[in-house]
């Protein structure tokens, strides 16, 4: 597995990382309405030839909606062409998944 | 206790101090730190809403007041754009779909997360404004 791009703002930084048709993007800080923009930008044109996506979100401290957004139009497109999986999310965020249902259509798991 | 009315310009650069200032309010007053992401979250919603969609001319006030009611803390937010209620927005299903149109999260979490929201659409300091109330139990 290779880190094959890095970015950062002073909210959120992004990791990718990818191994064959295996991406994982590892974001730490926050994903607000702001940088959930930056976010989408950055995954949505790196998964054409993906099978598999993990968002680990280890280091994530805040969700907004903006940021469901993101994972939904994501988990629309990695549904016709593989999986879609988050991964290390602390108890804020899964309060969040969880109200919205996420955790029903989407393969999320706590930290 | 009520008080008074801090005014900002509803202007994307200006959110991070919109909410840095409920924020530290909301911890002076005893908000627990459990509470402050949920609060963070709805107040987000709703601010954005207002930068994004109240107004399309250059005077833009947003009008936001914290404080104390018992053991609520109520946030107060008011604009004078075009008069919308945020509360009539269309249910999202639940669960949701995969391929659903992905909006209509925003106000949903400001419903699940506050544990009362009432909008008015009333007179304040004179003007026809948009006036939304939100509280949630601080502890």
């Amino acid at each position: 597995m290779r880190l094959f791009l890095k970015t950062a703002s002073k909210i959120m930084e992004i990791k990718k990382f990818l191994n064959d048709a295996k991406l994982t993007v590892k974001i730490s800080g926050r994903i607000d309405t702001n940088t959930s923009i930056q976010l989408k930008k950055e995954v949505m044109g790196d998964i054409e030839d993906i099978n598999n996506l993990i968002f680990d979100l280890d280091e994530v401290t805040y969700i907004s909606s903006a940021a469901l957004r993101v994972f939904l139009a994501m988990g629309n497109t990695m549904q016709q062409q593989g999986k879609m999986s988050i991964i290390n999310a602390n108890s804020d965020l899964m309060d969040v998944f969880k109200v919205t249902g996420f955790t029903e259509i989407m393969d999320i798991h706590e930290k | 206790m009520e008080t008074l009315w801090k005014r900002y310009e509803a202007v994307p650069e200006n959110y991070d101090i919109i909410r840095d200032d409920i924020i530290e309010t909301a911890k002076k007053v005893g908000v627990s730190t459990a509470k402050l992401t949920k609060l963070e979250l709805g107040f987000e919603e709703i601010v954005v809403n207002v930068i994004s969609y109240a107004y399309d001319t250059e005077n833009r006030p947003i009008l936001i007041k914290g404080y104390l009611v018992g053991d609520k803390f109520r946030i107060e937010v008011v604009d004078y754009g075009r008069q919308y209620n945020p509360l009539d927005a269309p249910q999202i299903p639940y669960p949701p779909k995969i391929n659903q149109p992905p909006g209509g999260y925003g106000v949903f979490l400001v419903k699940q997360f506050f544990e009362s929201v009432t909008y008015e659409y009333e007179e304040i300091e004179g003007i026809l404004a948009n006036h939304l109330t939100m509280e949630l139990t601080a502890k």
